[in-house]
């Protein structure tokens, strides 16, 4: 009864942590692997880990530091499993970003999310069809391109044009909010 | 005049150009020099790459409600909602992992093998369902199928188109053992995933068509597996349904780093590339499985019963929509081992193919 007690406040404790850190993990799992449905997956496995390690986190050290040194692990043995060679963070980088991920405001993350729909339901039409190729598919540029019989460095060029307003039009989002 | 754009600006765009993975390693160096150098251009990125992930997950969202709604269009008359993966929240963040990992977690924790996304509703429809099936049990070699090592007909008439296409006739890595009721398929080094060494990948099966499958019946596919053995890591089996290689769903135990533990898992192979995995924790090396992949009212789930502990699981995967209206779909059974050396052999036992037919009550 005191174990099954014990591991209902561990568990609460754990998902708790897990709860604050997670759009902030998720984001530095998907920098590193650059593909949603490889992020998707490292991060099932990284929770997975995370947990069977719980005892041996020290709580007076960040969660989200020992999450993505967790993760970095996970991603180094999904990248061992693919064939292809994509180019990659040197270690001491990937560490230095850590960092910059945790020292993200968790209410601009949150504003961000809440701010990103109307932002994207104000982007021109085919913009965000594009959008939805190159993301939700996650077909390279190069097909994309290919499709649309467009040159990868112009399809690459109007995602950049795209996410940028996107980011300015969130930010605004957010220096309202602050404002208020 | 400047020659180059201004530093933040030449930052942004190298940013840009990882995010499209059109960055090349001269441009790396770079980018990672101004992140070591400059906390702005850190900040920045890690700013800028949470809204691409926060992009990504968003236009997920949107995709999949439009399915789910066209979906429950079409689906007014059925008692049950089909199962929304991506949920809509109020931020509209849909995190499928998240909600998986959840849902891990609460199985780990109890420590029992209960279902991560039991299938709803396994109620049959209203209408009388006619089944057709096919059954092998290995007692004998039967003619003009698939052949093993010694030249043994092994029941199973076709592999999944694509995979095999390099294996001789007498198929060395198939072992028919009448005696003892099973097929041996040694797991070759190979994986659907990044198509690694396909033609040399173990997929034999059925066509479901010989079973009178048009694209639009349920079926199910069940197959029991003794004393299963060490494979190294991420090698697996289990049962798969598919067109080709490439477009494919799977699923069944893989193995862990630990070798002789083995977790549950159901994934969709799109474009040669494994996409929605779910895992959960079951099952030790020399355990005995029944596993049973099915398609149930348009829906695939699968079942694992661990036949020495008594546990069982489902899990339900994302629908993979290419299979849809298919009528060249194969099924059958699957031995990878992509880190392995073709030395472990996998014990199937009975394999049951059943395809279900509407008729009158």
């Amino acid at each position: 009864m005191q174990q099954a007690q014990s591991t209902e406040i561990k568990r609460a404790q754990f998902t708790g942590l897990l709860d604050q850190s997670r759009t902030r993990l998720f984001g530095y799992i998907h920098t590193l692997v650059r593909n949603l449905s490889d992020a998707d997956d490292v991060f099932q496995q990284t929770a997975m880990a995370m947990w069977r390690r719980f005892d041996s986190y020290d709580p007076s050290r960040s969660f989200l530091h020992w999450a993505c040194g967790v993760a970095r692990f996970e991603v180094a043995t999904l990248r061992r499993s693919q064939t292809r060679d994509r180019l990659r963070f040197t270690d001491e980088t990937e560490l230095l970003l850590i960092d910059s991920f945790a020292q993200l405001p968790e209410a601009d993350i949150t504003e961000r999310q809440a701010a990103l729909p109307g932002c994207i339901g104000r982007l021109p039409e085919a913009d965000r069809h594009l959008l939805e190729a190159c993301y939700y598919r996650e077909a390279e540029v190069a097909v994309v391109a290919q499709k649309l019989e467009r040159s990868p460095q112009s399809v690459h060029n109007s995602l950049k044009r795209i996410r940028r307003a996107l980011f300015e039009c969130v930010s605004k989002a957010i220096a309202r909010v602050a404002r208020e | 005049m400047n020659k180059n754009p201004p530093l933040t600006e030449r930052a942004r765009d190298l940013i840009d150009r990882y995010i499209d993975s059109t960055i090349d390693a001269s441009e790396l160096s770079e980018l990672e020099q101004l992140l070591r150098e400059d906390d702005e251009v850190r900040s920045y990125f890690a700013a800028y790459m949470q809204l691409h992930t926060d992009t990504g997950f968003e236009l997920a969202a949107r995709a999949s409600e439009a399915k789910v709604l066209a979906r429950l269009d079409e689906q007014t008359d059925q008692a049950s909602p089909p199962r929304i993966y991506y949920k809509s929240t109020s931020t509209r963040l849909a995190l499928r992992s998240m909600v998986a990992a959840s849902l891990i977690l609460g199985m780990l924790i109890g420590g029992g093998m209960v279902g991560l996304l039991a299938a709803q509703d396994r109620s049959r429809l209203s209408i009388a369902r006619m089944p057709r099936s096919q059954s092998l049990d290995f007692i004998e070699a039967i003619a003009g199928t698939i052949s093993d090592e010694s030249g043994l007909g092994t029941g199973l008439t076709h592999r999944l188109p694509g995979t095999g296409d390099s294996l001789p006739k007498h198929d060395p890595f198939l072992r028919l053992i009448p005696s003892s009721s099973c097929l041996e398929v040694t797991a070759t080094s190979s994986d659907l995933n990044t198509q690694y060494q396909v033609e040399r990948a173990q997929f034999p099966g059925i066509r479901l068509a010989d079973l009178g499958f048009t694209g639009k019946e349920d079926f199910e596919i069940t197959v029991t597996v003794s004393d299963i053995p060490v494979l190294e890591f991420v090698g697996q089996f289990g049962v798969y349904v598919g067109s080709s290689s490439q477009w494919a769903v799977r699923g069944g135990l893989v193995s862990q780093r630990e070798q002789t533990t083995f977790r549950q898992f159901l994934v969709n192979t799109r474009e040669g590339r494994d996409k929605d995995a779910y895992f959960v924790g079951l099952g030790s090396a020399g355990d005995d499985m029944r596993i049973t992949l099915a398609r149930r009212q348009g829906k695939y789930t699968m079942g694992v019963e661990n036949r020495t502990s008594g546990a069982t699981s489902t899990l339900e995967i994302r629908h993979p929509e290419f299979l849809d209206g298919r009528s060249d779909l194969v099924a059958g059974i699957f031995a990878c081992d992509p880190r392995g050396k073709d030395s472990q052999a996998i014990r199937f036992g009975h394999i049951n193919v059943t395809v279900w037919h509407d008729g009158k009550p």
